[in-house]
C-alpha cells in the first residue's frame, strides 16, 4: 500500500516535468500490485546518481528508474533477478553500515560512490548502468536535443563530411 | 429449404478463388480480378487493412521496454522470437508457436505471418531477377528435376511486376543478375563505394558490388499514386507496417487494387482446409473452409483455384486433399508431393572494420544495404561443391556511447559526440539442392484446432551446404583483406536452422515431366489443371535470389494465362 503510493506520487510529481514517456504515465496501481520488488525507490536513487539532475534533466526525469524496474521484471531470467534483488539488498546493507541510512536517502555522491566502489557484485552493478544509459539515452530528450532524431529524415547521404 | 441451398450455394460460387493474400495471393488477386474474374481471396488470419498498423507512428521511447521483448513472450514463443524482425514493435503480426504447432523431424524455424497481407508487411524487400544461369542450373548441374522454363518466359512478367510493386536499384548490366524496371537506387556509403572500387580492380568485374534492389517507393510513379501510395519516408520501420505504402505490401498495393476494380471478395478467418475434386468433371470445384473463431465448415465454389498459402501451407492444404481419385493427396499421382523441399543457407557471416574515411560519415536513413550477386560457378563448374552464393555487403558509422565514469562525469560523456570506424558487414544466401530426402508430411494422428493434420517437417543441410559456406569465409575474409578492412570475423551462426531464411520452398515443384514433378510450365497441377500453384512451393531450384520477386512474377504470369484458359472454356 505505501510503496504504491509512493510511486504514484513520484509518478505525479515527474508528469510535471513532461519528460516521462506515455507508457509510464499509463501505469496504474493494479499493474504495481504484481512487481517483485520490494523496494522501488531504490532504483530512482540508482539511476540518479548515475545520471543526475543538472541544469539539464537526469535520468530520473525521462523515467529511466521506473523502465529499469519494468524491463528486469518483464524481460530477464529469475536468476537475474534474483541476482538484482541481492545486489539492492547488499547496497543497502552498506549503506546502512557506513552511512546509518537506507540506500534510498543517500545523497547522490555517497550512493555514487558505493556503487563504483562494490566489488562483489560488479557484474550487476553495471547490468544496471547499462540499463539506465539504454533508457536515458533512448529518451525524448536526449533523442531529440543530442541525436536530432527524426522518424522519417526521408534522405540518405552515403557519404558526408563530420 | 432447396431453394435457399442453392441461392446459398450460388452466393458461395466465384469464378476464381485464392487462398492465402500474401506477397503470391494478393497478385493473383490484383490480375484475376483486374481481368474481370469475380474472385474469392480466403485468409486464414485476421484482417489488416492498409494504415492498421498499430505501432507504426510510435516513437522509439514510447515502447514500454524500448523494443526488447518480454520474457513470457520469448519462452512462449521460442521459434517465432529467433526472427530478427520479432520485436515489441512487429510481434502482432508473427504467428504464435502454441496457437500452429507442428513437428519438427528435424529442427526447422517455421516463420509465419497469418493476417490479411501474411508475411508481406514483415518482408525486407529485397528483389532482385533471376538470370538464364539460374534457371538453367538444375539442368546442367544435373539435379533430380529441372525447369520447364527459362528466362526469357518470365521476364516480361518481371517487368510487370516490377513497374506495379516499385522496384528501386541501379542498371548495372550484369549478365548474372539481370536489370529490371527500376525507380531511383539508393545511394552506397563511401566505404560501399570504396569495396566495390576495390574489388573491380582485384578481380577485374568479376565479383561486382552493387546497391541492393528493394521493393521501395525512391521516386513513386502515377501507377503508385493510384494504389494510394506515396514516396518511401526511409524511416526503416517498415515491419510496423508503413503508414505511406513507402515499401511493397500486399495490403498497401495488390489488395486495394483488386478491390478497387469491384471483382474482389475477401473473407478473414478462413482456414482453407482442403479442396475439393470433382471425379466426374475430373477437376476441382471448389475448396473446404473451416471459420477460424466459429470452427464451422463453409464451402466455396469456382472455376479456378490458386494456392497461395506459402510454402509449407500449401503443401498442406494439397496433401490434405484426398479423394478416390487421389488418395495421397491432389494431383499426387507419382507421390512425390511433399518432398524435395529447399531453402536458402544463411548460416553464416563475417564482419570487419575499416579505418579510412574518418572524416566521412552517413547522415538520414537508408532501408536497404549493399549486395555482391554470385559470382562462384555461374557459366561453369569451378569449385569442390556445386552452385554458389550471393551476400548482403553495407558498411556504416555510428557514434560511439561513451559509457566510462559515475554521476556527472558520466552523463557529460554521454553527450561527447564521437565516430568509431566504419564497421562493415555480409551475410551468406547459400543456393542449397532440392533433395528427396528433404521433405514436409502430414501426421497421421495429430491435428490443430481447426483438425487439420499437422505437419511434419523433415530439412536438413547437407556437405555441399557445409563447403559453401566455408568458400563464403574463406572468399569474403579475402576480399575484405584486399580491401584493407581489419578486424575481420568470419563465423557460423549458432542454432540457426533451415526455415530461419523464411526462403523455403519447394514440395509441389514445376518440371516438365509429370512422373518427377507436380506442375506444369504454367503452374498448373499436372493431373488437375484448373488449381495453379504459384508461391514458394512451385520453385524447381531456389539459386540466390531473395525469392518474392519471382513468386509475383510467375504468379502475375500463370494468373494471366489462367484467365485465357477460362475465356476459352478450357478450366
Ligand atoms: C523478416 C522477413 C524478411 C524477409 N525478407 C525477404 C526479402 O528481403 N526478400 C524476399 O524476397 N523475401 C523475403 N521474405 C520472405 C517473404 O516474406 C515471403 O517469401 C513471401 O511473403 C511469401 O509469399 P507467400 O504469398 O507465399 O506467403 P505469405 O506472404 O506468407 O502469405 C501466405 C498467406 O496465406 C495464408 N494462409 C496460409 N494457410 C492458409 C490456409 N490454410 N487457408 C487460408 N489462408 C492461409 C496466411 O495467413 C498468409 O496470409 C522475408 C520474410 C520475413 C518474415
Ligand atoms: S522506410 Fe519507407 S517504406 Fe519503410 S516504413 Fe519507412 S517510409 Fe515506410
Amino acid at each position: 500500500m505505501e510503496r504504491r503510493n509512493v510511486i504514484k506520487s513520484l509518478g505525479i510529481g515527474i508528469l510535471g516535468l513532461g519528460q516521462l514517456p506515455s507508457w509510464a504515465n499509463n501505469w496504474n496501481s493494479d499493474g504495481l500490485e504484481l512487481l517483485e520488488f520490494e523496494n522501488s525507490e531504490i532504483f530512482s536513487k540508482i539511476v540518479d546518481c548515475l545520471i543526475p539532475e543538472t541544469n539539464i534533466p537526469g535520468a530520473k526525469s525521462v523515467g529511466a528508474h521506473l523502465y529499469v524496474e519494468k524491463v528486469i521484471k518483464d524481460c530477464y531470467s529469475e536468476q537475474i533477478q534474483n541476482e538484482v534483488k541481492q545486489t539492492l539488498e547488499i547496497l543497502n546493507k552498506e549503506s546502512i553500515a557506513k552511512h546509518q541510512k537506507p540506500f534510498e536517502k543517500l545523497d547522490n555522491l555517497q550512493a555514487v560512490d558505493l556503487l563504483k566502489n562494490n566489488t562483489s557484485n560488479k557484474k550487476t552493478v553495471e547490468f544496471l548502468k547499462n540499463l539506465t544509459i539504454r533508457s536515458y539515452t533512448s529518451s525524448e530528450f536526449y533523442l531529440t536535443n543530442h541525436k536530432n532524431y527524426q522518424m522519417a529524415p526521408a534522405y540518405f547521404h552515403g557519404c558526408v563530411e563530420i | 429449404m432447396a431453394n435457399f441451398n442453392i441461392d446459398s450455394k450460388k452466393k458461395r460460387t466465384f469464378d476464381a478463388i485464392v487462398i492465402g493474400s500474401g506477397i503470391s495471393g494478393g497478385w493473383a488477386a490484383k490480375e484475376l480480378s483486374e481481368k474481370g474474374l469475380k474472385t474469392l481471396v480466403l485468409e486464414r488470419g485476421k484482417e489488416v487493412n492498409h494504415g492498421d498498423y498499430p505501432t507504426t507512428m510510435m516513437q522509439p521511447w514510447e515502447f514500454e521496454h524500448l523494443g526488447q521483448i518480454t520474457k513470457e513472450m520469448k519462452d512462449a514463443n521460442p521459434i517465432a522470437t529467433k526472427c530478427y524482425a520479432f520485436g515489441e514493435d512487429s510481434s502482432h503480426f508473427f504467428v504464435k508457436d502454441a496457437d500452429h504447432p507442428y513437428i519438427q523431424e528435424k529442427p526447422f524455424d517455421w516463420i509465419r505471418g497469418y493476417q490479411s497481407g501474411g508475411k508481406s508487411l514483415l518482408w525486407a524487400r529485397g528483389t532482385q531477377r533471376w538470370s538464364k544461369y539460374d534457371f538453367e542450373g538444375p539442368a546442367r548441374d544435373g539435379f533430380d528435376v529441372h525447369w520447364p522454363i527459362g528466362y526469357d518466359d518470365i521476364a516480361p512478367w518481371y517487368s510487370h511486376v516490377e513497374i506495379f510493386a516499385g522496384i528501386s536499384g541501379n542498371k548495372d548490366g550484369l549478365e548474372s543478375l539481370p536489370d529490371g524496371e527500376f525507380l531511383k537506387p539508393h545511394e552506397q556509403t563511401c566505404v560501399e563505394k570504396h569495396f566495390t572500387d576495390q574489388m573491380r580492380k582485384h578481380y577485374n568485374g568479376a565479383r561486382p558490388v552493387i546497391i541492393g534492389r528493394c521493393a521501395h517507393l525512391t521516386d513513386p510513379q502515377p501507377i503508385h499514386y493510384q494504389q494510394g501510395r506515396a514516396k518511401c519516408q526511409q524511416r526503416d520501420l517498415c515491419q510496423r507496417g508503413c503508414p505511406y505504402g513507402g515499401y511493397f505490401s500486399s495490403n498497401a498495393s495488390t489488395l486495394p487494387w483488386a478491390k478497387m476494380t469491384g471483382n474482389m471478395t475477401m473473407r478473414n478467418h478462413s482456414v482453407v482446409n482442403s479442396i475439393i475434386y470433382d471425379e466426374k468433371k475430373q477437376k476441382a470445384v471448389g475448396v473446404k473452409v473451416i471459420d477460424a473463431i466459429t470452427k464451422q465448415e463453409i464451402e466455396y465454389f469456382a472455376r479456378i483455384i490458386f494456392v497461395n498459402g506459402s510454402t509449407v501451407n500449401t503443401n498442406i492444404i494439397l496433401l490434405n486433399s484426398k479423394s478416390s481419385r487421389f488418395p495421397n493427396g491432389l494431383s499426387n499421382d507419382n507421390g512425390l508431393m511433399g518432398k524435395y523441399i529447399h531453402f536458402h543457407n544463411f548460416q553464416t557471416t563475417i564482419s570487419g572494420e575499416y579505418e579510412g574515411f574518418l572524416d566521412k560519415k552517413t547522415d538520414g536513413i537508408r532501408p536497404n544495404g549493399s549486395y555482391i550477386p554470385r559470382f562462384r560457378n555461374v557459366k561453369k563448374q569451378e569449385t569442390d561443391f556445386l552452385r554458389g552464393y550471393a551476400s548482403g555487403f553495407s558498411a556504416s558509422r555510428t557514434e560511439i556511447t561513451n559509457r566510462d565514469g559515475w554521476g556527472e562525469e558520466l552523463k557529460n560523456n554521454l553527450f561527447e559526440k564521437k565516430y568509431g570506424n566504419w564497421r562493415v558487414g555480409s551475410h551468406f544466401m547459400g543456393e542449397t539442392i532440392p533433395k528427396i530426402t528433404n521433405y514436409v508430411k502430414l501426421d497421421e494422428t495429430l491435428k490443430d484446432q481447426w483438425g487439420i493434420p499437422q505437419v511434419r517437417i523433415n530439412v536438413a543441410m547437407d556437405d555441399n551446404d557445409a563447403k559453401m559456406a566455408k568458400d563464403f569465409r574463406e572468399q569474403l575474409t579475402e576480399m575484405y583483406t584486399l580491401a584493407g578492412f581489419t578486424n575481420i570475423k568470419a563465423s557460423g551462426r549458432n542454432g540457426w536452422n533451415p526455415g530461419l531464411d523464411i526462403h523455403e520452398m519447394g514440395g509441389v515443384i514445376m518440371g516438365k515431366d509429370p512422373k518427377t514433378s507436380q506442375l506444369n510450365e504454367w503452374n498448373q497441377l499436372h493431373h488437375c489443371k484448373n488449381v495453379f500453384v504459384t508461391d514458394g512451393a512451385c520453385m524447381t531450384s531456389n539459386s540466390t535470389q531473395n525469392p518474392s520477386l519471382t513468386y509475383m512474377a510467375l504468379t502475375a504470369r500463370a494468373a494471366n494465362h489462367a484467365v485465357e484458359e477460362f475465356r476459352k472454356g478450357n478450366l
